[in-house]
């Protein structure tokens, strides 16, 4: 009896001790552990700095273009804190032409007289010159602050036979823009129609709106210029020629309120008479997309090793 | 300490033990063994743990086969390493061998390392239907909104031919912030804007880039890179300014050049991510000139002779203005997503790992 019951509990406490190594076996070894070990951490703790040519992708009179540069710090592999500037210069898109074909060279205005006014006084058509004098746009560049957030990271091989270590992150911040008139002519009065047989005269830009009788035509566009605070969303790439040096490709989005026609949007802000005013209250929220491409210098040059 | 002359494999003791006490020891320690066997695994290694070479475990006898056979004469200076003297000699010269890893540098030993040890998926003579939906990006008066598909067949790994089609649904936005609605109300101007109604192609494609990314480095997701280029045919419809002016069809060629990505979500289903620049001259309506009108200078000589509101001088009048449109190379930028849905879905490697 003694011997049997020596037997069962030699079993029992084997079992127990073999029970932690049954259940190791059920279980994937490599769970819970990183995908890659001994992974080139591109970017942690690591200064990013990186000269950008930018290029506006959607602004629909203007096309900006000009350069600038982001500067990040990589806390981890995948977080990062940083800022920009960029500057664009502007020119206008093929739309500012198919536009201006349309308009008169010189704005027709309503006199004292109605009876001898020129016939399309009462459109209230800008002239070439208004139009392209109110169109929107940055003038004096673009600033954020942001978090760039780096999910994915890996290596590729280009013609099976370069290989090359790239990432994709996106950005999400704030930022500023300060806005122009980059088209404008600077002309401080305009020659006006003043009757149907061709009869001419001198009229003055309005600094502000006037209470009474105003001319969105001729009133400044000053109330959409200046700062802007903008929300900053971007996606871009890294890829890495070696540790420390990459081509870097990003499209980036500032959102803010801007009248890019620079004219009457809204009626709510007009005078009592009816005549429109150029107000804030004509901004609404615009998209401008930006895409840029840059080289990215990573400081220190050497790029860690995971464990 | 008593230790016995036991079998352990066959649990059969010696004569010698043939006592009842002993006996009963031998087969309860028998069977002790044996269970602790079973559960252990029966002797395996733990994972991740490399198993001794037995050349290592055990001094080598000195091998029979290094004497030269006496019919032979003896080599002159046989190589040391060829025919090793003694097995401690083969025991030190095997572990004190380079490996080919043993002149890398730590820090680049993982360079060397081949990416695509194996492809994820094989891709040749295989046919790719691939559900898409596409929209403008840079068109500020319209964007299109386009569904259709695209088949190809990979003639490699890395190349392919294939045919698509879009069929297009315009957006016009018509509330205040619309470009399109600005420029009326701001301007008192309204551009000609045109709208595609279909579009069909002819593609060739090419993959010179493919790779694998860690996600938070906690999974990894296959992914090619390719560039594709196209010709074939469209069709677009003027968007009259004045509602009482004809529509007319424009039917021309058309190009696209793109860059795109599949991301593999199976073996045999990707998601396909693309940017495409579609250029095709597309003919506007006169919309400038004033005198392209029913009554106008402009269109006096197609109209000569006709009645008016008949469909022979509506004919004319469409004909009028198509003729003096204005036609010009539009660049549309599309960005695109679809399902790449690759058949047969199965497939074999031709080559071991």
């Amino acid at each position: 009896m003694r011997t049997h019951m020596r037997i069962i509990l030699s079993f029992g406490a084997l079992a127990l001790l073999a029970a932690p190594a049954h259940a190791d076996r059920g279980r994937n070894p490599l769970a819970g552990q990183p995908a890659i070990r001994h992974r080139l951490e591109m970017r942690k703790m690591r200064l990013e700095i990186t000269p950008q040519f930018m290029i506006s992708a959607n602004q629909p009179f203007l096309i900006g273009f000009g350069g600038g540069a982001n500067i990040r710090f990589h806390l981890t592999d995948w977080l990062a804190i940083g800022g920009s500037y960029h500057y664009t210069y502007n020119i206008a898109s093929p739309l500012v032409g198919r536009i201006s074909e349309a308009l008169p060279d010189t704005y027709a205005v309503r006199t004292a007289s109605p009876a001898t006014d020129d016939p399309t006084a009462g459109l209230r058509q800008p002239s070439k010159d208004m139009f392209k004098d109110h169109l929107i746009g940055p003038t004096l560049g673009m600033w954020s602050a942001h978090l760039a957030l780096t999910p994915m990271g890996g290596k590729f091989s280009l013609f099976n036979a370069l290989f090359a270590n790239y990432d994709f992150y996106g950005l999400v911040g704030i930022g500023g823009v300060i806005l122009g008139n980059p088209l404008s002519s600077g002309a401080t009065s305009y020659t006006v129609r003043t009757d149907s047989a061709g009869g001419t005269s001198v009229r003055d830009v309005n600094g502000t709106a006037l209470t009474a009788q105003n001319d969105v035509n001729l009133q400044s566009p000053a109330p959409f210029t200046g700062h802007r605070i903008a929300g900053v969303f971007g996606i871009g790439t890294h890829i890495f020629f070696n540790d420390f040096v990459g081509l870097n490709l990003e499209l980036r989005d500032y959102m803010y309120k801007a009248n890019p026609g620079g004219l009457d949007v809204k009626t709510t802000d007009s005078n009592s008479d009816g005549s429109g005013v150029l107000s804030e209250q004509d901004e609404y929220l615009v998209n401008h997309l930006y895409f840029g491409v840059g080289l990215t210098l990573m400081i220190p040059p050497g790029a860690k090793i995971s464990r | 300490m008593i230790s016995f002359p036991l079998d352990i494999r066959g649990c059969q003791p010696y004569k010698a033990l043939r006592e009842v006490s002993m006996r009963r020891l031998a087969i309860s320690l028998c069977m002790v063994t044996a269970s602790a066997l079973t559960l252990s695994g029966a002797g395996g290694t733990a994972y991740g743990q490399a198993t001794q070479p037995a050349a290592a475990a055990q001094p080598a006898s000195p091998p029979a086969a290094a004497e030269p056979p006496a019919a032979e004469p003896p080599a002159a200076d046989p190589p040391a390493a060829a025919l090793p003297p003694t097995g401690e000699t083969t025991a030190s010269e095997v572990s004190g061998a380079k490996t080919p890893t043993d002149d890398i540098k730590v820090k680049t030993r993982w360079d060397d390392i081949a990416v695509l040890p194996r492809r994820y998926t094989l891709k040749a003579k295989r046919l790719e239907v691939s559900p898409q939906y596409h929209f403008t990006l840079n068109n500020p008066l319209i964007r299109h909104h386009a569904v259709g598909a695209q088949i190809n067949y990979f003639l490699s790994e890395a190349l392919w031919l294939g045919v698509e089609g879009q069929y297009y649904v315009p957006q016009q936005t018509s509330d205040v912030t619309g470009t399109y609605f600005l420029i009326g109300s701001q301007d008192k101007a309204l551009p000609a804007v045109n709208k595609l109604i279909f579009s069909a192609l002819l593609d060739f494609g090419y993959v010179p880039v493919s790779g694998k990314f860690a996600l938070f480095n906690r999974a990894i997701v296959h992914w090619e890179g390719y560039v594709t280029l196209g010709v074939g045919a469209f069709m677009s419809q003027v968007i009259p300014v004045k509602r009482s002016d004809p529509a007319f069809n424009t039917i021309s060629a058309i190009f696209d050049i793109g860059v795109g990505s599949r991301l593999f979500l199976t073996r045999w289903l990707a998601l396909n991510a693309f940017l495409k620049l579609y250029g095709y001259p597309d003919k506007f309506e006169p919309v400038a000139n004033a005198s392209f009108t029913r009554s106008g200078a402009g269109c006096s000589s197609y109209l000569a002779g006709q009645t008016a509101g008949t469909q022979a001088f509506e004919d004319s009048y469409t004909q009028c203005r198509k003729d003096n449109g204005s036609t010009t190379l539009v660049m549309d930028v599309q960005f695109g997503l679809g399902l790449s849905i690759f058949l047969p879905p199965k497939f074999e490697y031709k080559m071991a790992r």
